[in-house]
């Protein structure tokens, strides 16, 4: 997750400050957006340990 | 270009809301509300997650991915204004991504799917219509090209109606309730989708919402031609709403005839690139 997006911000930042070829932001953010997203949901989905929250009843 | 691609996925998002919105409204049904498929991603990607016994692991995971690279490749490509050859590519890399997601879950109803995903690939023949079509007309497949050309003679849509009518039932084949949504048909639960759950529904829900941003985003960029972006979203807006009531009104045809039809579409489009490839 954190690889992800530090890959991404770094990526951003060198798209704005024109700093970085325009051909490398749209080749590995094809290959990194997916991994970010997926990490990026894996991290704050509901966790597998955890029990559910008991039933309270009315 | 990330701009284009948060947009992308915001408005596909909200698109998919207003699809479902104009559906229901138009069946007298209130409907939810247009927000609702940001809502259901959102939801999708904070549940618990796991891999069915039956699925194989690597696939299972990594077919999301490419969905996701694909069409954000695809926004990439309409937003440089490249190729358009490229971006048919994406809709066949599409294709390949719709058996893998049906037969990676190991669910019959998934396999299902995944079948009859391959049986409709006659929808992707108008698509190859469109491509020789265009490139007769204009003499280019590249999109900023298209563009440019537009700039000079008008609408591309005024010379090729019938080939703006096959992208639309390009589009139209690949949107969600659409009489030729049988991947996904409720008789096989959810088709090619019934196993993704949880996250990665909810990565595939992102990757359905660029697909649809940057179908309809190519389609009015190439019919036309380039418009201020508040206009650009307006036109991209109508042609939602028409596919919406297309959706609306039409039930879903059973799979030899989503085939049957989409072949004869084909078939007469392919007539018409003949007579305009000999005239021209």
């Amino acid at each position: 997750m954190r690889l992800f997006t530090l890959c991404v911000i770094l990526l951003i930042a060198g798209e704005m400050s024109g700093l970085q070829p325009a051909w490398i932001f749209p080749l590995l953010f094809i290959i990194i957006f997916p991994g970010f997203i997926l990490s990026l949901f894996s991290w704050w989905k509901a966790s597998e340990e955890d029990e559910d929250l008991p039933f309270m009843g009315y | 270009m990330i701009e284009l691609i948060a947009a992308g996925t915001i408005i596909g998002l909200l698109f998919h809301g207003i699809h479902r919105k104009v559906i229901a409204r138009v069946q007298g049904r209130p409907g939810p509300p247009v927000w609702q498929e940001i809502l259901h991603t959102l939801k999708f990607s904070f549940k618990e997650t796991w891999i069915p016994k039956t699925a194989s692991n690597p696939l299972f995971v990594f077919i999301v991915a490419v969905e996701l690279a694909i069409w954000t490749g695809a926004i990439v490509i309409v937003g440089y204004g490249g190729s358009l050859l490229m971006l048919f590519a994406v809709f066949m890399l599409h294709k390949i991504v719709e058996h893998g997601l049906g037969l990676s879950s190991g669910s019959p109803y998934g396999k299902f799917g995944a079948i009859r995903s391959v049986m409709s690939a006659a929808s992707e023949i108008p698509l190859f219509a469109t491509i020789g079509g265009i490139y007769l007309i204009t003499r280019t497949l590249n999109i900023n090209e298209i563009v440019a050309w537009q700039q000079v003679h008008g609408w591309l849509i005024i010379p090729a109606l019938p080939l703006a009518f096959a992208m639309y039932l390009v589009i139209l084949s690949k949107m969600h309730y659409g009489p030729f949504s049988i991947t996904k048909a409720k008789e096989i639960v959810s088709g090619v989708l019934t196993e993704h759950f949880g996250i990665y529904r909810a990565g595939l829900d992102v990757a359905f919402a660029m697909k649809t941003f940057v179908l309809i985003w190519a389609f009015v960029l190439i019919f036309f031609g380039a418009l201020p972006w508040w206009l650009m979203l307006i036109a991209m807006l109508i042609v939602l709403l028409s596919l919406s009531f297309v959706c609306a009104f039409t039930p879903m045809l059973s799979p030899y005839d989503t085939v049957a039809f989409q072949a004869v579409v084909s078939g007469i489009l392919i007539i018409y690139i003949f007579i305009i490839g000999v005239s021209l």
